[in-house]
């Protein structure tokens, strides 16, 4: 371990000098990126309403067992297989055409999905405009496991002319060593103002909580994104909002999934184990946190519903073969949701390791 | 700006003027025509290493990567010819130790584990020239071409896409890889030295196919003349597969020197 430190840090040395850092840090608030589609497509002004959808696309690794998620040995895909993956998420953005899309791990040049910016490749195949992007992610090399360069992102897309977007820092995890946390992924928010016709104080915010944090380094990221929300409201914006919290919803029944997320080589909850949980896996601790955004902001998801048949409404699961096993991605408003009109896609199995949900924003009288 | 530059020859040359022979007092020739003497042995650390076997003929190898990354180069020289020194230089290096150590889970893994490295071997072959323009300045060019043997095809996806690693391992990727280089160096003063070089890999037979490198080095050799410090810059640009970039790294290299 110390050998395999000492490399690391002799690799750091080498190209501590070079015209990009090792590994990216942010500043609390930045602008975040803008991307457009290389040809502006025409766009009807919006009727009723919005369709709002989330979905964390796990880098166009689809189902395949990654080695950092899944208990499995892949780490770096080919480009047969992104481009595949690729093709199911733009098919079902296509299928479901939602009006405002925000997407989760994005990877706009990453080794382990053989370098392809995918948010450009999506947006030139869907029907949106624009977009905007803050990185979730950016090392030039992470000498760990052959992941090489990674940069991941957050972003948001749109039909309609995107501004005032930026990048706002989330809290880094506490419980890594220095060496790790320099190389780890930085979790943001992406926070922009969208130009729908009729609608001049319109805001989305995109969230990746952290999911593997073991100490309250989630709990931060959720106040966190309560803060801009209340900044929105507070200033007189509509905002929607969601994204991978990374946490179960208020009154789920099952809080600990250590069991079904073990991978052939862990123990868990034995006596002697250490760690006793999962790191990611154990939401007992959790159970509280998401309360104070359900009392001020309406889910797309109000927990009476959810109660009633949690299995329908489950977003994910770590277990490339298994269906969806717990809830994790939400989408709140300030505003009105169209009753009725919420979606969990449960049918995108092959996809990603999320399933997207939607629901249709009322659009203001 | 056009007058910085005749400016900075004018000194250059004139400090060289009163400078001693520059291969006979730091029996430096890495980058050049010229061979150390019989026996003489030029001890680099970070860098490589060179022992005279003739007066025209140096064996040069990289101890510290020598039990994971074995390297050795001949380099026989053919004599001055018109005042032009030129001598070959014929190499062979076997990564694959080294590249299956760094193929591992977690960190220091700079290979996916995922990949099998197969056995490998490049073989490279270059011709140097060197001459003296002013004073002990010398000034060399060399070309060369390298080809790899290989028990299979690497995965084109087990590449370590880092500046300095990447260009020297392409050719398992892609050959043959062409290199072409100039080596600029001399001394300001008795103790003190400049080394600029500039070495160009081209791989025509890839779209990632171009690599260059600036060297820029400031050399000092104590009273005793056994051991050479350098500091300077690398200067990289390279087409990777993430694509197109440039890097600046610190240049830092200790060489001592035995035999006459």
């Amino acid at each position: 371990m110390k050998k395999n430190s000492i490399i690391s840090i002799l690799l750091i040395l080498f190209l501590a000098n070079s015209c990009e850092p090792l590994a990216t840090g942010f500043e609390t608030v930045e602008e975040a990126q803008y991307f457009s589609a290389d040809q502006i497509k025409p766009v009807t002004d919006p009727s009723s309403g919005l369709k709002i959808m989330t979905w964390n696309m796990r880098f166009g690794a689809g189902r395949i067992p990654w080695f950092g998620d899944a208990c499995g040995d892949r780490v770096i895909l080919t480009e047969e297989e992104v481009y595949h993956q690729l093709q199911l998420i733009v098919d079902k953005i296509n299928l479901v055409k939602p009006d405002v899309l925000l997407l989760q791990e994005v990877d706009l040049m990453a080794k382990r999905s053989a370098y392809i910016n995918q948010l450009q490749w999506i947006i030139d195949r869907t029907y949106f405009n624009y977009a905007v992007s803050g990185y979730q992610w950016k090392a030039q090399f992470i000498p760990s496991d052959g992941l090489g360069r990674l940069e991941e992102s957050n972003v948001i897309l749109s039909r309609w002319k995107i501004s005032d977007a930026r990048r706002i820092q989330l809290d880094l995890r506490d419980d890594q060593d220095k060496l790790t946390r320099y190389f780890y992924e930085r979790c943001c928010m992406v926070s922009c103002k969208i130009e729908i016709p009729g609608l001049n104080n319109f805001y989305a915010v995109n969230i990746h909580a952290s999911a593997f944090a073991t100490d309250d380094t989630k709990q931060r990221h959720i106040l966190q994104f309560e803060e801009e929300l209340d900044r929105i409201n507070s200033i007189g914006g509509v905002f929607v909002a969601g994204g991978d919290l990374n946490t179960l919803p208020p009154g789920s029944d099952t809080l600990d999934y250590c069991i079904q997320d073990m991978c052939s080589s862990e123990s868990f909850h034995q006596p002697g184990d250490n760690p006793m949980h999962k790191e990611g896996s154990n939401y007992a601790p959790e159970l509280t946190w998401l309360n104070s955004l359900y009392s001020k902001y309406k889910c797309a998801l109000p927990t009476e519903v959810y109660k009633t048949n949690q299995y329908k409404y489950f977003t994910h699961t770590t277990r490339g073969t298994h269906f969806w096993d717990r809830t994790l991605d939400y989408l709140f408003t300030n505003s009105r949701w169209i009753d009725n009109s919420f979606v969990t896609h449960q049918d995108a199995t092959q996809e990603s390791d999320h399933t997207p949900v939607s629901i249709l924003f009322e659009l203001p009288k | 700006m056009k007058k910085i530059f005749p400016l900075i020859l004018l000194v250059i040359t004139s400090v060289n003027l009163f400078s001693e022979n520059l291969v006979n007092v730091n029996c430096w020739t890495n980058g050049t025509a010229y061979t150390v003497s019989k026996h003489r042995a030029e001890l680099g650390v970070f860098t490589g290493s060179s022992y005279g076997l003739t007066d025209d003929l140096e064996l040069s190898t990289r101890p510290l990567l020598f039990f994971v990354a074995p390297q050795f180069k001949l380099k026989k020289s053919w004599g001055e010819h018109s005042g032009f020194q030129m001598a070959t230089e014929h190499g062979i290096l076997y990564p694959t130790p080294l590249l299956r150590l760094l193929a591992r889970k977690g960190i220091a893994g700079l290979i996916s584990d995922e990949f099998s490295i197969p056995q490998m071997i490049a073989i490279d072959n270059r011709f140097l020239i060197s001459c003296r323009p002013v004073g002990n300045t010398i000034l060399s060019a060399h070309a060369g071409i390298t080809f790899a043997i290989k028990s299979g095809k690497p995965d084109a996806a087990s590449t370590i896409d880092l500046p300095v690693i990447y260009p020297r391992l392409a050719v398992f990727y892609s050959q043959p890889e062409f290199d072409l280089g100039v080596d600029f160096q001399g001394n300001f003063f008795t103790r003190f030295g400049y080394i600029f070089n500039v070495e160009n890999f081209i791989l025509p037979q890839t779209t990632r196919n171009y690599f260059f490198e600036n060297n820029g080095i400031l050399t000092y050799s104590p009273k005793k003349k056994s051991m050479r410090l350098e500091g300077g810059y690398k200067l990289c640009y390279g087409k990777y597969p993430s694509g197109n970039q440039w890097h600046l790294l610190p240049k830092i290299a200790m060489i001592f020197c035995f035999g006459k």
